[in-house]
């Protein structure tokens, strides 16, 4: 009984105890366990029960754990293992185990202990001061009023403060001056107990005396009973803040550049939305910062330069920085001339935006473009000069050369600069040319003159120029200059020994020169013409404009030719000039002189003038001849004829008185008008020969018609013909008495000789009109009149007669036309036949 | 023989008329006058072909008409006339002109200068007889 009684005891101490208590058999499988493995474990006893311990044990554990088994199993006792096991809940429990094997029962006998606590609480401790060691916060504890208790290992490494050197100093003895009112601030607002406050950028001097940035938290354990004290854990931020410094001192660098930046600089994000300006842009755009950020730049440009933007803003969103010119017209401010450099701003591999300067270059642009446009132009005006024209340096280098230099030298002109003017003066510049390129260059004077190079055989005209950089020679072939100046001196001999007059004119018709002749000739010297047309100062009033505008159009043909122009002398004298001219022509045919060779002809010109009123004296005088030629022939012969054949007649015939009677009657009628005719060429002959001049007096023309009417008084009554005279008594013309008389008294006999006999004659003398101008008489009558066409222009011809069965002897017509011509009138005359006749007469 | 004179002188016709009376060239009524070329003209285009003189003494200054236009005047109308009646000038004229135009006229048959003479009025009989 005692024996069952100590069994139940064991059994209830096995089964009340707080450690596992546990039997495995030989292949580790549970046989039995007690209450505090359930417990511990949190599992059934079911789930023990012919399980394999493996099952419970921590995988990192199993192996040591079949070993220890193992060596129980073989007999060995084994204290103190640890394992760890897995619970229910799946947290692990630490189990220090002691084993033994009983062979009888084959059964092994476990004794473990939940040692998680301690375990956990040990390596805590470890792992503490492990931190310790090696973590690199540094630790440190203070009494309340900053006293070091404690200092860890992190602060010897950090700072070279041993524990020892700390331990019982005050912590504010060890912070910078500038730092300790932040500090003290910070401590005194925020550390209520159990509390912890963060002091951050602070300054505290290591062993070594220098200034380390901490940052450090410190927590309020002076009531916790485990630590009683202010515990801090600092860090070393001394790189972080110097990095940190280093950082805001570019960024503020960074932003003074931008803000000082005198070109436009603004940022575009991605999207092209400008997030940052600076002052230059803000003051170009005339607008506020607000006003400009957060839009897109093409807001402020115009559309087809915006196009162009975004597509350099893509091209610097690749990565890579963008620089363009580009023309911007902006408002009415006119073009702009840009320097755009776009760079992409790249943040952690990512490109964020892009910055872009934007440099106003429209000055520098046109003044660029002023300069270049400038160069080529003194370039082209250096290739146009048609001088041959070459600058040297100082070092008498050659600098330039043109194109005209080359021909002159023959030498190209490529080679020629940086040559030494003395290698092309050993060429073909003599002497003449060094001395006088010295002299310049000594006196700083230009200088100019005229020298012979042998070589070529050439005459050049040296101009040379000091400038800045050397000299300046400009070289003028003037060979052919020299020439023609020679040969015009030998001209000038040759012509100023002639006696014609010799004129040299311009291309502008000035004179360049005139010889002793020309002065001879027309009183003007060379100085009274110089500089003036010497030609239209010799023209006067007679001179035939249209023969000096004919001179004009042929001295442009550029042919030599000859005309005669009526001239004046110097002393107004008139004269006739024979005028050789002879164009001289450049290369390109244009006329450039004027050579005119002046010849009197002035007794040849008054020859032909009196040689052509002669002519026309005779023309006249044989016109006269050819119709005496004719009276005679007609006229004068005809009377004689008859005569001639009345005599035979008479010889021949029948002598009876009866049968001469009518004979001798013709005879006597023929040789009246024999007689009359030679009266008439008396009469004509007197007015051509006299030639009276007409007297200036003026002359009444009444009496004139009333001595006329008085001749005719008789015939008119017997007739009974009337004449009408209405004619003013003051009415006067110029003119001949006797000549009047005759007009008149031929007017009458006409109109009474060929009256109509069928109607008495009536004669009507009017006055029509008596002014300054001259007088108009109407003669008309009532008589048979004439044909008019018949007549024709015969009508004044002497001896026309235009009446069959008349006496008229065609006489009449023909005195009153030649006296009224006497008095420098005119006739005029209309006639229809059976109704009249009217002259009109026209009298001075 | 049929003889026309056309003169406008008196004188003139009765000179020639004396001549050819006293030449027995024509009798006193074959005789016809006119003084006026337009009166002979008129004369010539009245009597008939048949009745056309067969010789016309034709002067050269005349009035109104004269012989050189009294020549136009048959040559344009009646150019036949010249197969039946021949015309004479007969002027005082003695410009060597006048004789040459008149020769190149075909109307005329002859150019006499006054006074007609014996051997005119001959050259008249013969050329009228050799028509006749």
């Amino acid at each position: 009984m005692e024996a069952s009684l100590d069994v139940v005891a064991w059994e209830k101490i096995i089964k009340s105890s707080p450690d596992l208590i546990c039997t495995l058999d030989r292949n580790g499988c549970y046989k039995n366990i007690n209450e505090a493995c359930e417990n511990t474990f949190g599992l059934e006893r079911e789930d023990f029960i012919g399980k394999p311990f493996s099952a419970l044990v921590h995988p990192d554990d199993l192996d040591l754990t079949r070993d220890s088994f193992m060596a129980v199993v073989n007999g060995r006792k084994v204290n103190n293992f640890k394992n760890r096991k897995i619970s229910k809940s799946g947290s692990e429990i630490y189990i220090q185990w002691s084993g033994v094997y009983s062979p009888e029962e084959e059964v092994m006998l476990c004794v473990g202990r939940d040692i998680t606590e301690q375990e956990l609480s040990r390596q805590r401790d470890e792992l503490h001061q492990a931190l310790l060691e090696i973590g690199s916060d540094m630790l440190a504890l203070f009494d309340a009023d900053l006293t070091f208790k404690f200092s860890g290992t992190s602060t010897i490494k950090k700072m070279g403060w041993e524990p020892e050197q700390l331990i019982g100093t005050n912590a504010f003895d060890f912070i910078h001056p500038d730092d300790l009112p932040s500090v003290k601030d910070a401590l005194s607002k925020g550390l209520p107990e159990g509390g912890s406050v963060k002091i951050s950028d602070f300054r505290f001097k290591d062993a070594k005396g220098k200034w380390r940035w901490l940052e450090t938290v410190i927590s309020n354990q002076l009531v916790n009973p485990a630590i009683k004290a202010l515990v801090a854990s600092s860090i070393d931020i001394t790189e972080r803040v110097s990095s940190r410094m280093k950082l805001q001192e570019s960024e503020q660098r960074f932003r003074s550049l931008f803000d000082h930046h005198l070109d436009i600089v603004l940022f575009q994000d991605v999207e092209g939305i400008i997030r940052d300006v600076n002052p230059a842009t803000t003051s170009f755009f005339e607008l506020r910062r607000e006003e400009i950020l957060n839009r897109p730049l093409s807001d402020f440009i115009c559309s087809n330069v915006a196009d162009t933007c975004i597509l350099n803003l893509q091209e610097a969103l690749k990565g890579e920085p963008v620089r363009v010119e580009m023309e911007v017209p902006y408002k009415d401010k006119g073009v702009f001339i840009f320097d755009v450099s776009k760079i992409p701003v790249e943040v952690d591999g990512e490109i964020i935006g892009v910055y872009s300067i934007i440099r106003d270059i429209t000055e520098f642009s046109r003044s660029n473009k002023i300069i270049r446009r400038q160069a080529e132009k003194l370039n082209n005006i250096m290739e146009s000069i048609t001088d041959a024209f070459f600058t040297l340096d100082k070092n008498w280098i050659i600098t330039y050369a043109n194109k005209e230099l080359e021909k002159l030298f023959a030498t190209d002109r490529r080679e020629l600069p940086g040559k030494s003017f003395w290698d092309l003066a050993e060429k073909s510049i003599i002497q003449n040319l060094y001395n006088n390129c010295f002299k310049v260059v000594e006196t700083g004077k230009a200088a100019s003159f005229e020298t012979y190079l042998e070589g070529d055989n050439k005459w050049v005209q040296v101009r040379a120029f000091p400038s800045e950089e050397g000299l300046s020679v400009f070289l003028d072939d003037i060979t052919e200059k020299v020439k023609s100046q020679q040969e015009l001196e030998k001209l000038s001999l040759v012509a100023n020994k002639t006696t014609n007059g010799v004129v040299i004119l311009d291309a502008d018709g000035i004179t360049e020169w005139v010889n002793e002749g020309f002065t001879k000739l027309t009183g003007y010297s060379f100085s009274e013409v110089a500089g003036i047309n010497s030609c239209k100062l010799l023209q006067g009033e007679e001179t035939d404009f249209l023969i000096v505008k004919s001179i004009q159009e042929r001295i442009q043909r550029g042919k030599p030719f000859k005309e005669e122009l009526v001239n004046y002398k110097k002393s107004g004298e008139k004269m006739w000039l024979l005028l050789d001219m002879t164009p001289v022509l450049n290369e390109a045919g244009e006329v450039t002189k004027l050579i005119i060779i002046q010849t009197d002809i002035t007794f040849k010109k008054e020859t032909e003038a009196a040689r052509l009123e002669l002519t026309k004296d005779l023309f006249r005088q044989n016109k006269d001849l050819q119709q005496f030629s004719y009276i005679v022939s007609h006229n004068l012969r005809s009377p004689v004829a008859n005569a001639m054949g009345l005599i035979e007649i008479i010889n021949s015939g029948d002598k009876s008185p009866e049968s001469l009677e009518l004979p001798l009657t013709y005879l006597k009628t023929s040789v009246h008008q024999l007689d009359a005719v030679l009266r008439d060429l008396n009469t004509i002959l007197s007015i051509r020969d006299k030639k009276e001049p007409v007297e200036n007096r003026r002359i009444e023309l009444l009496p004139v018609f009333q001595q006329a009417l008085e001749d005719f008084k008789d015939v008119l009554k017997a007739c009974g013909g009337e004449v009408d005279i209405e004619v003013d008594q003051k009415v006067l013309v110029k003119g001949n008495k006797a000549y009047l008389h005759s007009i008149f008294h031929n007017l009458l006999s006409n109109a009474i000789k060929y009256r109509s006999e069928n109607r008495s004659l009536k004669v009507r003398i009017k006055c029509i009109s008596n002014s300054e101008k001259g007088t108009v008489i109407s003669f008309s009558d009532n008589g048979s009149g004439f044909d008019m066409e018949l007549a024709g222009d015969k009508l004044f011809k002497l001896y026309k007669r235009f009446h069959t069965r008349s006496e008229g002897r065609g006489l009449g017509l023909f005195l009153i036309k030649t006296h009224i011509e006497a008095l420098e009138g005119h006739i005029e005359v209309t006639s229809t036949v059976n109704k009249g006749t009217k002259f009109l007469i026209y009298l001075k | 023989m049929k003889v026309y004179i056309v003169d406008d002188e008196e004188i003139g016709i009765f000179i020639i008329s004396q001549k050819l009376l006293i030449e027995n060239i024509a009798g006193e009524k074959d005789i016809f006058a006119f003084v006026s070329a337009k009166e002979a003209l008129n004369a010539l285009f009245q009597c008939g072909y048949e009745n056309l003189p067969d010789i016309l003494l034709l002067d050269l200054s005349m009035p109104e008409m004269d012989g050189w236009q009294f020549l136009e005047a048959i040559e344009e109308m009646e150019p036949k006339w010249k197969k039946k009646c021949r015309v004479f000038i007969l002027t005082s004229s003695i410009v060597p002109s006048d004789e040459a135009r008149a020769k190149g006229n075909s109307f005329v048959a002859g150019f006499f200068r006054k006074p007609i003479s014996v051997e005119d009025i001959r050259t008249l009989n013969s050329m009228g007889s050799l028509i006749a």
